[in-house]
């Protein structure tokens, strides 16, 4: 195993599982181009296998050296000490909660709409990062939303999404409205 | 430089002088119409799929700037590119089918509902509301070329290269482009090696600075290398030759048979939205065609130059004919036709 | 041009609204550029619409200055927080972002603020003496070919910087590259890797991915060690480094000026590859290698000066061609556009005046950075005073809205978090995240040349190298990456 550890196999897993995925994906869509000798398949195919040997070459590398920093390598960031502890349960879940509440709230855009939606995705990201004063968390949800509104809705007319879902969809409607009243006084 | 330039000035004058002569005349002769049910009462989301700059975005930003000086209802264009139009229409087609939102769409909507029936046909699943610029193709040189300088020294030029000429045209397997020029190397019985570009600058500046040998285009879109001088058509894909191109031989004068694809592109509002809002998104989009500063946007573009408009019926003529010239073209080169 | 330059300085300052609008694209591209979770691509999007109303010289003027005072701006961040405001700003976090761990941040924005000025207002000079007869020789002899191998040289440096081992900088590379191949590809138009998901017909756009892998992961990092009771706000001070200490870096400036502005001027290529080139270049010349990464004020000095160098030679295929050098400048063509004017070469004879104010307004955005710059630093450092839990929410509304607004797709909001995910992750597996996203950046870029280049060649390699620029380019980056994968082959060092 020469100095190869437990996360090195499964980093070399995750990556060579990416190539197989890509690899495999490309005889979806193998067609021919009718002006393009290398189709849609070679540049894809060429970027795996480099990616294959790549990674290869990192295993070989691991092997021989671990983890150690190859020599005269620029820009590398200096590694975290400030690395959290995850033996306990309940930081597994706070950190499990952070990393997909924003992506739920990505996922329910195009249904809810960005409107609907912003009030309570500020007011949990405030909870998650640790305030519990219920007081603090509702004024600074306001006041982060009314910023929003002001800037985005009724200074920039920005085309955000709305929601296709009703009532979702309403209330994004009466927000626009509102601010079409607004734009109508001067 | 100067006398480059002496040469573009007098080509720009030649072609406003013609372009000046057509007559314009508005189809929609009442000027206001009631809100039916005080709507639309707020602004109206216009997506487009694809991006600000190009031929569809410059299209909707005039007509969104017509339509909202003429009936003060604002317009807030949701640029959706990607995927030639389909992301666009797929985000288009999930959205409420209120009237509040509206769609501009280009004849890639018909064609992909040609290859594949169940994309969305915009004359059925759609209502299109106006049909605001019809365009037709050309094949361009530099003008400064010195081994070919028309249609036929160039087709004789090309034919000695064996098949190592070049062309610009654009990437999409199946589009309006790229089964206009395999009729055109079909019919001519010249090979050529088409480069792909899926914009627009880079391909014109190909042939600029001689990557390519010619270019394959849309009149409006090279306006200013032809105003310039430094790009000239030698054929124009069209059944007659249109006067601003009086010179320029069409397909059908050098023996090729093909009925031309057109490049179209119009507004739509989903099938399902009430009836009496879409009568006045069309009299708004169809009266909004006639604004003034709409039209010198046309001219501008040289969608003047053939008869650009289509009211609903006129368009769902338009879209129909162009599905299945397109489907029995995707048959014949042996696609699957879904 | 003298005379020009007096005319442009002229109807700049002589009307009241145009000094409005350069005050605000000055004020708006710093703060945009520097307060985290949103870009000056994000203030140019929510712009776009506006400068329909505004003159085509106020309107590409505009532009032009936010794009000058951004590429700035996103140096803040990058040095405060290690969020680089844009790709360009990425290795300024290098150096930078060590720096402020140490206290040292004052030290590494003065360099910046002063850099970026220097490194601005002499690339404007030489556009505005260089634009047309450069644009005359690029046209004619850089073509696909030959962006393809700036394209391949670009990531060869780019994979030997910021990872720990070369393997790993080429897999940083390579899956930015994959990333980039989803969508249509850029020759037939087949989709690529959808997935079943028709939305991703559209590909990965890199703005969502650059909000993602950098803001958005920060935050995470954030959020971390608040749960693990080990948040601390950064250090922050105000010690602006001296004037001697700037003029040792003399020859890293002049060198990062020039490599700027040639990396600047290649159409499609833009500030970032000058950025990470103009860094690569101060590492290989530096007898103290090892000092880079860690905090070293050339770092700083080098990328910020060679991104401000760019952004005066991004506007010359602009101007000339019509041909953007990056996201910002594709979106000046859209505001030609909405003008009716297609940048290229005859927008130096029909409108000689609007090139005259926006190059005027260039110079000056650029030198204003000296003055607005610190000032406008001290403000966004009080935004460190306001308590995380509450800048978080501000910056990840301000990154949604940043990530969907460029092209209208809930999809890249999806993506800005994926990718904020998976930069939270590979922090401390030694991989390079800016390497992920140049790869994404120049992937589809690299793919569409070669497909063009190999097109016109007729498939044939001799023909290929037979362009000498393209020979040399090709050359030099294989070397970078033969030499990289020897030294990945000797002796390694004992630290792990």
């Amino acid at each position: 195993m020469g100095r190869l550890n437990t996360p090195h196999l499964i980093e070399a897993a995750v990556w060579f599982a990416i190539v197989a995925i890509f690899f495999g994906y490309t005889f979806e869509f193998n067609q021919p181009i009718e002006i393009y000798k290398f189709g849609a398949t070679g540049w894809p195919r060429v970027v795996v296998l480099l990616l294959l040997l790549a990674t290869a070459g990192n295993l070989y590398y691991q092997y021989v050296h671990g983890s150690a920093v190859q020599p005269g390598r620029v820009g590398v960031a200096e590694s975290d000490d400030s690395e959290a502890d995850y033996s306990n349960r309940s930081m597994q879940i706070k950190m499990l909660a952070v990393l997909l509440t924003p992506f739920i709230f990505a996922w329910l855009l195009k249904p809810v709409g960005i409107y609907f939606g912003a009030p309570f995705f500020i007011a949990a990201v405030i909870w998650l990062f640790g305030e519990r004063r219920w007081r603090s968390i509702w004024t600074t949800t306001l006041v982060i939303y009314f910023i929003f509104l002001i800037m985005f809705v009724v200074l920039l007319n920005a085309p955000l999404p709305q929601g296709n879902m009703s009532p979702f969809y309403d209330y994004s409607g009466w927000i626009l409205k509102i601010n079409t009243n607004i734009q109508n006084l001067w | 430089m100067k006398k480059f330039f002496g040469t573009g000035a007098i080509a720009a004058a030649v072609l406003a002088l013609s372009t000046t002569g057509y007559g314009f005349e508005c189809a929609v002769k009442e000027g206001t119409m009631a809100k039916p049910g005080g709507f639309p009462e707020r602004a109206l989301t216009m997506i487009v799929p694809y991006g600000p700059a190009g031929g569809s975005g410059q299209v909707a930003g005039a007509m969104a700037e017509a339509v909202t000086g003429l009936t003060s209802v604002a317009i807030n264009r949701d640029h959706k590119p990607g995927g030639s139009g389909t992301v666009g229409m797929t985000a288009y087609m999930a959205a409420p089918a209120d009237g509040y939102n509206v769609l501009e769409h280009i004849d890639d909507a018909s064609s992909a509902h040609a290859l594949d029936s169940s994309r969305p046909n915009p004359s059925s699943d759609l209502i299109p509301l106006v049909i605001s610029q019809v365009t037709f193709s050309q094949i361009y040189i530099r003008t400064n070329e010195d081994r070919f300088n028309d249609w036929p020294s160039f087709v004789k030029w090309v034919k000695a290269q064996n098949g190592k000429a070049t062309i610009a045209n654009v990437s999409k397997e199946g589009s309006m482009e790229r089964v206009t020029m395999k009729f055109i190397t079909e019919a001519s019985g010249m090979t050529i090696q088409q480069i792909s570009f899926d914009k627009g600058a880079p391909r014109y500046g190909a042939l600029l600075g001689g990557q390519v040998d010619a270019l394959f285009e849309q009149p409006g879109d090279v306006r200013k290398f032809l105003d310039a001088g430094e790009f000239k058509p030698i054929l124009t894909i069209f059944d007659e030759r249109p006067s601003v191109f009086a010179d320029v031989p069409t397909h059908r004068e050098v023996g090729m048979k093909f009925d031309p694809l057109l490049r179209f592109r119009g507004f739509y509002v989903h099938k399902d939205a009430p009836a009496d809002r879409v009568k006045w998104l069309q009299w708004a989009f169809q009266r909004g065609y006639c604004q003034d500063s709409y039209q010198a946007f046309n001219e501008s573009k040289f969608m003047t130059v053939i008869d650009s408009y289509r009211d609903t019926a006129g368009a769902r003529e338009l879209i129909t004919r162009s599905v299945a010239q397109y489907r029995d073209v995707y048959k014949a080169m042996g696609l699957d036709v879904k | 041009m003298l005379e020009n330059f007096i005319a442009g300085s002229g109807a700049l300052f002589g009307d009241p609204t145009t000094i409005a609008i350069f005050v605000f694209g000055v004020v708006g591209g710093m703060l945009f550029g520097a307060i985290p979770g949103v870009s000056m691509l994000t203030l140019a999007a929510i712009l776009l619409p506006f400068t329909a109303e505004l003159t085509a010289a106020q309107g590409v003027m505009l532009f032009a200055v936010i794009y000058c005072t951004g590429t700035y701006g996103g140096a803040i961040t990058a040095i405060l927080f290690n969020i680089p405001g844009a790709p360009e700003n990425a290795p300024t976090a290098f150096d930078g972002y060590p720096m402020t761990q140490q206290g040292k941040s004052g030290k590494a924005v003065g360099a910046a603020v002063l850099c970026s000025a220097i490194g601005g207002v002499a690339s404007a000079l030489i556009m505005m003496a260089a634009t047309e007869p450069l644009a005359k020789w690029a046209i004619r002899n850089i073509g696909p070919p030959e962006i393809f191998a700036l394209v391949f040289f670009g990531l060869a440096v780019a994979s030997s910087v910021g990872a720990r081992t070369i393997w790993k900088g080429w897999m940083s590379v390579l899956l930015g590259l994959l990333i980039a191949t989803i969508g249509q590809d850029p020759v037939g138009g087949i989709n690529r890797y959808n997935f079943g998901y028709s939305d991703l017909a559209a590909g990965i756009a890199f703005v969502p991915a650059i909000l993602g892998f950098f803001a958005v992961s920060e935050i995470f990092v954030q959020a971390e060690k608040k749960a693990g009771g080990k948040y601390t706000a950064p250090k922050v001070s105000m010690s602006f480094p001296t004037i001697v200490e700037l003029w040792l870096h003399k020859v890293a400036v002049l060198r990062s000026i020039l490599v700027g502005f040639f990396c600047g001027i290649l159409p499609g290529i833009g500030a970032t590859l000058a950025a990470f080139m103009g860094y690569g270049e101060a590492v290989r010349w530096s007898k103290n290698k090892e000092e880079f990464g860690k905090g070293k004020l050339e770092g700083v000095i080098s990328s910020e000066t060679a991104n401000n160098a760019a952004t005066g030679a991004a506007m010359i295929p602009l101007l000339a061609l019509g041909l953007p050098g990056g996201a910002l400048t594709a979106m000046m063509v859209a505001v030609f556009q909405m003008h009716d004017l297609e940048p290229g070469p005859l927008v130096f004879y029909n409108s000689p005046d609007l090139i005259w104010i926006v190059f005027a307004a260039m110079f000056y955005a650029n030198l204003s950075i000296l003055f607005i710059g610190l000032i406008e630093t001290k403000t966004i450092l009080n935004l460190l005073k306001i308590p995380f839990q509450f800048l978080a929410p501000l910056i990840l509304l301000l990154a949604t809205i940043g990530a969907y607004i460029s092209r209208g797709l809930v999809l890249d909001v999806m993506v800005m978090f994926l990718a904020g995910i998976i930069g939270f992750l590979l922090r401390r597996t030694g991989f390079s995240i800016p390497g992920i996203v140049l790869g994404l950046i120049l992937g589809k870029i690299g793919e569409q040349n070669f497909a063009q280049g190999m097109q016109m060649v007729h498939y044939d390699i001799g023909t290929y190298f037979s362009r000498p620029i393209c020979a040399l380019l090709i050359a030099a980056g294989s070397l970078t990456l033969i030499v990289g994968i020897y030294k990945a082959f000797a002796p390694a060092s004992k630290t792990s």
